[in-house]
Parts: structure tokens; sequence; C-alpha cells
């Protein structure tokens, strides 16, 4: 367009707009006479509303948004190499790279620049070396921290899919499926707390879930990294950043009373948090809802939660309810209880709301409602004395104990689990919840007399996803996931010493002469070592995400069989030989959804395997 | 402190060398300002571009010695710095979400999301489009929504009445609404 040409539309479209919209057509036409195009062109930007583009209302903003420098794909420095921005947050950036030394997935998380001071750099990395230990399948794994042009970075595990948020979002889930996606999350922030390190953030955001439907607890002990406030201001400085922009919207939501009225906080402020989600996620609503985070803070502090649904089972319920107290002594005083039950209603048959202690008026509440509930699901531990291993199952597609011969061995009020057996088929050993926490607890078989021998000294016994305990090859000592490591314990009593570092499952061979386990790292790399753990070789990884659980030898000793691709459509039993090579996939019969197969021998090994259903919990 | 401000009275009264040695003065601060702010609050809470400038303002002028015109022309100057750092930083987000495919996963909050940067690359591709046309709209939109200059501070920088620059603002905004919209403008 000429210079003149223009002239000329912008003054016929300024001519126009002086005149009032009956006598523009008119002016317009004869101004323009035979120039068809010039009307056309004066028409068309007078049609455009007057604001003009949305971006133009006011001035640029958000800078910050839009400022923050990006890496370019394909930047390395040590391993790592850049491959895509994923997105921003309100704690730094977040890519997906390369770890180039083991060829696999990671994701960097860039810190925003609050962390420059020195103070809260050696914070930073003091906080990241604690999550860094926390070693549970339920919990984002951490692989490294560091610093990379002057910025502080994180190196965590890479988890392809969604947050909760989007799984709650993408259909309304039954009450099962909530619990049974959320325990292990519960799980893993016990065995946190277990290590003394706190959340502090807990929210629908912070749970990352795989494609494969496997949930992630991320950001671990972080938050603390972004309270940057004087206890005694507590308060006053919480109600400036919300008026500020709101800074701190959506996590309001989860703060429990105590973290909202600027107090020391606890564990049983996560327990609080880790109520709100789970509340959230049965009612599809939060349990505290206001128009203004100010007005959310009140209700938090103050507010009841509008109560659950009938149709969510009364025990769950009472569960949540407890979590939420707004008093911490009368929440749940561990996630660990919490975890139990959790569990226990998870194993609950009928999910009709308990008949059982219909009784109970749900006011009467809470402890006496959970004493009930335990009282009510208490198992007793049977031993079938040909049996290696029997496990908690409640489900056979082919009943192998036809004809055995049982023997009671407890008949305890509350939970017992994992009970193995030792080589000679004279002890017992199993999990119990007996003296108020998950002990290993060893008897004699016939003896009637039980010893327990952790004493409350490790609550990473209580482990959904792995066996926790169970004989050495010469049975004189249980082992026990302590974690992050594998300790062994004298059977008659004495000190308790470290076995393995890191790892998970250790299995002997039938003739003693091998062990193997998995780390718990990326793709649970199968070992096979020493009968004393020396000369470990790995025999195989799978791909991150994927886990290998349940180790068990062949009888022949010469080959591992496990369950891979834990709770995913995938899981099935697996064989791989004890010199390592391919593995190959034994299937088994349909497994009823949230169930876990298995490995396990029956006495005849006829068959050479025998899975068996086991139920998460 | 002082040269800054010579150089700004220099340049407002016409002498054009001026301003090319008060450009990458005010760029470096403006950058430099912008991280520290970005540093001291969180994302989610918007950074205003005058708010920006006017701490840079502060910092780098002796306002006491300044007359308001002065000031405007300062504004002026940190228009144009402004769109280059932000169009820098939404092009390398562009480019970085264009190798990325659609996965999302988040650490921590909502992902900031990017359409702002479409948008914003988009305006600058019709602002320069504009440009071709008519310089001085296309100046008169720099300085309003990169600088945040009122309509008088934008007369002043330009030499203009206010009412040719409000008469040229809203065309300006019609034909980059139509520019964008329609995605191609009716050249002829």
């Amino acid at each position: 367009m000429t210079p003149e040409r223009w002239n000329k539309v912008e003054r016929l479209y300024h001519a126009a707009l002086d005149r009032n919209s009956e006598k523009r057509s008119e002016y317009l036409a004869e101004a323009c006479g035979d120039d068809s195009d010039l009307l056309r062109e004066v028409l068309s930007l007078l049609a455009q509303d007057s604001v003009g583009p949305t971006l133009l209302r006011k001035p640029v903003e958000d800078v910050a948004s839009v400022l923050d420098s990006v890496i370019a794909s394909g930047t390395q420095w040590g391993p790592y190499r850049i491959e895509v921005l994923l997105g921003k947050g309100g704690m730094g950036a977040v890519y997906r790279a390369t770890d180039t030394r083991l060829n696999r997935l990671v994701a960097v998380k860039f810190l925003s620049d609050d962390l420059a001071d020195s103070s809260a750099r050696r914070r930073f990395q003091r906080e990241a070396q604690m999550a860094s230990a926390l070693n549970h399948p339920h919990i984002l794994t951490v692989h490294d921290v560091g610093e990379f042009e002057g910025r502080q970075y994180l190196i965590t595990e890479f988890v392809d899919g969604g947050t909760l948020r989007d799984w709650l979002r993408t259909e309304r889930r039954p009450w099962r499926a909530v619990v049974e996606l959320l325990v292990g999350v519960a799980d893993g922030l016990a065995t946190a707390h277990a290590a003394n390190i706190l959340h502090r953030d807990i929210k629908p955001e912070n749970i990352l879930i795989a494609r494969n439907g496997y949930a992630k607890l991320a950001d671990f002990g972080l938050a603390k990294l972004e309270e940057r406030i004087p206890a005694d201001a507590a308060t006053r400085s919480i109600g400036e950043s919300i008026t500020r922009a709101g800074a701190v919207i959506g996590t309001v939501a989860y703060m429990s009373p105590e973290q909202a009225s600027g107090r020391t906080v606890d564990a049983r402020s996560d327990i609080f948090s880790f109520g709100v989600l789970l509340y959230e996620a049965l009612a599809t609503r939060r349990p505290f809802e206001a128009k203004t985070d100010l007005e959310l803070l009140h209700v938090v502090i103050h507010g009841e939660p509008p109560p659950l649904d009938a149709a969510i089972p009364e025990g769950l319920r009472i569960a949540v309810e407890t979590a939420l107290d707004k008093e911490p002594a009368e929440r749940y005083q561990s996630m660990k209880e919490f975890v139990v039950d959790l569990r226990r209603l998870l194993r609950e048959r009928d999910s009709t709301p308990a008949p059982a202690h219909s009784t109970a008026a749900p006011f009467v509440k809470k402890r006496l409602g959970r004493m009930i509930a335990g009282a009510v699901i208490g198992t007793a531990l049977i031993v079938g004395l040909s049996y290696r291993w029997l496990d908690r199952a409640d489900f056979f597609w082919r009943n192998p104990l036809d004809g055995a011969h049982f023997q009671k061995v407890t008949d305890w009020e509350g939970t017992e689990l994992d009970a193995s057996i030792s080589h000679d088929g004279k002890f017992v050993a199993f999990l119990a919840d007996r003296a108020g926490t998950y002990d290993t607890w060893v008897t004699q078989v016939g003896s009637g007399q039980f010893r327990n021998v952790t004493e409350g000294r490790f609550p990473s016994l209580l482990h959904e996803a792995t066996r926790t305990t169970g004989f050495s090859a010469d049975g004189r000592d249980v082992w026990l996931r302590t974690t992050p490591t594998i300790s062994l314990a004298p059977l008659m009593g004495g000190p308790v010493r470290v076995f393995l570092g890191r790892a998970l499952n250790p299995v002997w061979s039938p003739d003693g002469s091998r062990l193997a386990f998995h780390y718990a790292t990326a793709g649970d790399p199968i070992m096979i070592a020493d009968p004393d753990g020396r000369n470990e070789k790995q025999i195989l990884v799978s791909a991150a995400g994927e886990h290998n659980h349940y180790l068990t030898w062949s009888r022949d000793n010469k080959s591992i069989y496990f369950t891979h691709g834990f709770r995913t459509t995938e899981m099935d039993i697996w064989r791989v030989s004890s010199s390592g090579g391919t593995p190959e996939r034994i299937p088994t019969r349909t497994v009823p959804s949230g169930a876990i197969p298995t490995p396990s021998w029956t006495v005849e090994p006829s068959s050479n395997y025998d899975a068996r259903p086991r139920h998460p919990g | 402190m002082a040269e800054i401000t010579k150089l700004l009275k220099a340049w407002s009264e016409g002498e054009q060398a001026a301003l090319d040695r008060l450009t990458p003065l005010v760029y470096e601060e403006l950058r430099k300002v912008a991280r520290r702010r970005m540093r001291t609050e969180r994302l989610g809470h918007t950074l205003q571009t005058t708010a920006l400038v006017n701490e840079v303002y502060l910092r780098l002028v002796d306002a006491s010695d300044v007359r308001w015109q002065d000031r405007a022309h300062f504004f002026a100057v940190s228009a144009s710095m402004m769109r280059r750092i932000l169009l820098d930083g939404a092009r390398a987000r562009a480019t970085a979400k264009r190798g990325g495919g659609e996965i999302r996963v988040t650490l921590s909050d909502d992902l900031v999301p990017f359409r702002k940067h479409d948008e914003l690359i988009a305006l600058d591709d019709a602002l320069m489009s504009l440009a071709k046309i008519d310089p001085r709209k296309s100046r008169v939109v720099e300085l309003r929504y990169f600088g945040g200059l009122t309509v008088e501070e934008t007369a002043e920088v330009l030499k203009l009445s206010p009412q040719s620059v409000m008469r040229d603002w809203r065309l300006a905004k019609a034909w980059l609404s139509r520019e964008l919209t329609e995605g191609d403008a009716v050249d002829s």
C-alpha cells in the first residue's frame, strides 16, 4: 500500500467515525466512488471492535513469565542433556533431559532464583539430600542435586503422565479406586515422616500419576525452602502474601489450621493436608471453600467440612474426619496409623456403608470407631506347615490348600501379614501390629512363644509393594527392610546389623549358594550375589517406572521369578535366568483389579509356579 | 545517574546521538531489575512493565532534576527495550515448546500457559507489518503497550498533539485487530 493510499484510508476512517452510523455508509460510498477496494479496506477497519485486541487493553504485564530465561534444547552439562521445557511453576522450571551416562530420561527442575543466596543454597542442598535418601516406590526419586550457571537444580526420575488433579478431572472415581491410588502415597509420606522429613505442601499438583496409573509424591521438603517467614511474623506474612496477587492461592486449601495460623507444624500437619486431599478426591469438592484466600484461611481454622456422602464406607469417612480434626492431638498421630486404616478399608470385602459398626453413631466418633474397626477386622494368622510361604491371600484360582493340615499360629486382634517359614520349617516370621507399630515377630511353631524382634524401631517394615521381612539362608537371622538398607537381626536376639544398602526383597536360593535382591532405583535392577551379599552382579534392569518385585528362586536354583510392571495393566509374573539374559513372561490368568500377582511355590512344583493374587494392603 | 539525566535531557532536546548512548545503559538496567524482581516475587504474581520501568527510572535518573518530559523520554527508550527483552524471551519459549510436543508434567504448580507467548509474538509480527505502512502508529502502540506511556507522554515523545495520538491509537488498534484475527492484511 502506498503512503498516499494509506493516508486516504486513514482520513476516511476518521471521517466516518465522526459521523453517526446511519450516515456513515452513505458518506463512504460517495467518498470512495468507484474504488471498491478502498471502501472495503475502510469498512473492514471500521468493523473492528473499538476496544482493539485483548492484549492491548492494558500495558504488557506478567513480564516474569515471559522473561525468565529458558535453557535451550541440547544444552549439556555433566551427564545431563536438556531436551525440552516441560513447564514452569511457582518453584521454577522443569525440563525433560537425558542422563547420557545411563541413557535414561530424567526431569531437571531448576529452582527459581530465590535460592541464590548462600544460606538458602545450603538449605536447598541439605533438603535435597534428605529427600534423595527417601527410598520409596511412591516418592519421586531424587537422583542428583547441583548447580548449573548459578542456578540450583534437582534431577529426579521422569514421570510421563499427569497429576492427581488431572486424574480427578477425567472422571468421577469410586472410593476404592481413590484409596487404592493414594494408599501408596500415604505410605510414602509415612516413610518420610519416619525419617523426620515433612512434606509441607501436599496437594493434587504434587502427586504425579504415571500413564500406568502409579502415583508418586513429588517435591519433598521443598516447600520449606519457600518459607522465609520468621515464626512470630508468620500470620501477618501469610495474610499479606495472599492479598498480594494471590501468591499462595491453591495452597491455602490444603493447609492445616496450625499452618494457616502460622504456628509450628509437625507430621500431623501433613496428615491434615493429606486428609484434605483424600476428602477432595472422594467428594470431588474441597472440605474448605471460600471466595477469597483470606476467608479460606478463616474457614480452615474454624470451619467444619460438610459430611462425606453416605455411599462412602463409614470407616473411610471416619478416617478422613479424624485426619481433618482441627486439633492435632485429636488426629491420627502418625501417618502410619492412617495407612493402616486405609489398608483395612481396602481389605473389607463389603463396601456398603459398614453395617458392622452402624451402632456407633458417627459423632461418638473417630477413636472409638477405629477401635471397633480394628477389632472386627482383626485377623488370625494360619500357617500350613507344608508350605514355604503363605501369603495373606483370600482368593485362589484353584485351592492348593485342599487337604492341607492347618495349625493356627496367632489369634491376635489387629493384623498379621507377610509370614515366612524358616528353611527347616520350625520358625515363622511375620509382621504384626500387636504392639501398636508394625514389627517383625518370630515364633517357633507350636511353642506359643513369640518374640518381637524390632520393637517399634523400623516403621519401614510396613510396606505395600514389597516383602519387608523374612529368613536368611541359614535361618539364624531374620532380614528386615530398614530403609534405605536391608538389615539382619539374629533370631535369638542381639544387635541388628546392616546387610545391604538400598536393596529390597533379598532372597537366598534354595541351596543357599546365592542371594538375589533388587535395588530400589529406577527400573529395579535385579542383582545376584554371594550369600553374604558380596560380588553382586546385575542380571536385569527394566525401564524407569517399571518395577520388579517379589523375587522368588526356582526350586532348581537356576532362575528367578518376579512380578514385573507392578500395578500396571501389563503386570504379570516373569522369569529370568540367574545368569542374566532375556526375561520371559509367564502369563497368569486374569488378575482381579487392584490385586498383585506374586509368585509362590506350591508343594508339588510340577506346574513350576502358582501365581496368587495379593491384594495391596 | 547524572550522566543518564544529562543524556535524557539532550535527547528530549533533539540530540539523537544521546539516544544511542542511553539505550545500552537502560537495557542493562532493565534486565537486571527484571531478574532481581523475578527472584523476589513468585511467579503467578504479575510483574508489570510499568512498575519495572519505574523502578529502573528511579535507579538511573535523579528525579528531582528531571522534567516530566524527560521522564517520558526515558519511558520511551524503555518501551523499545522491554519489547526486545520480552520478545526474546517469548520466542525462546515458543521454540522450546515446539520441540516438546504436548507433554505436560507438573512438578509443583499448575503451569503458566504458553498461549501468552504466542500472542505476544503474533502482536510483534503485526506491529512490524504496521511499521512498514505507518511507522508512527506502530511506535504509538509500542510506547503505550510496552512502555505503559500515557497519551500525554506519548504525545510528548512523538511531538504530536494528544488528539493525534488518540486517533493513531484507535486506528492502530483496529488495524492490529484485523491483522491478528484475519491472519493477513489487505495489502494493495
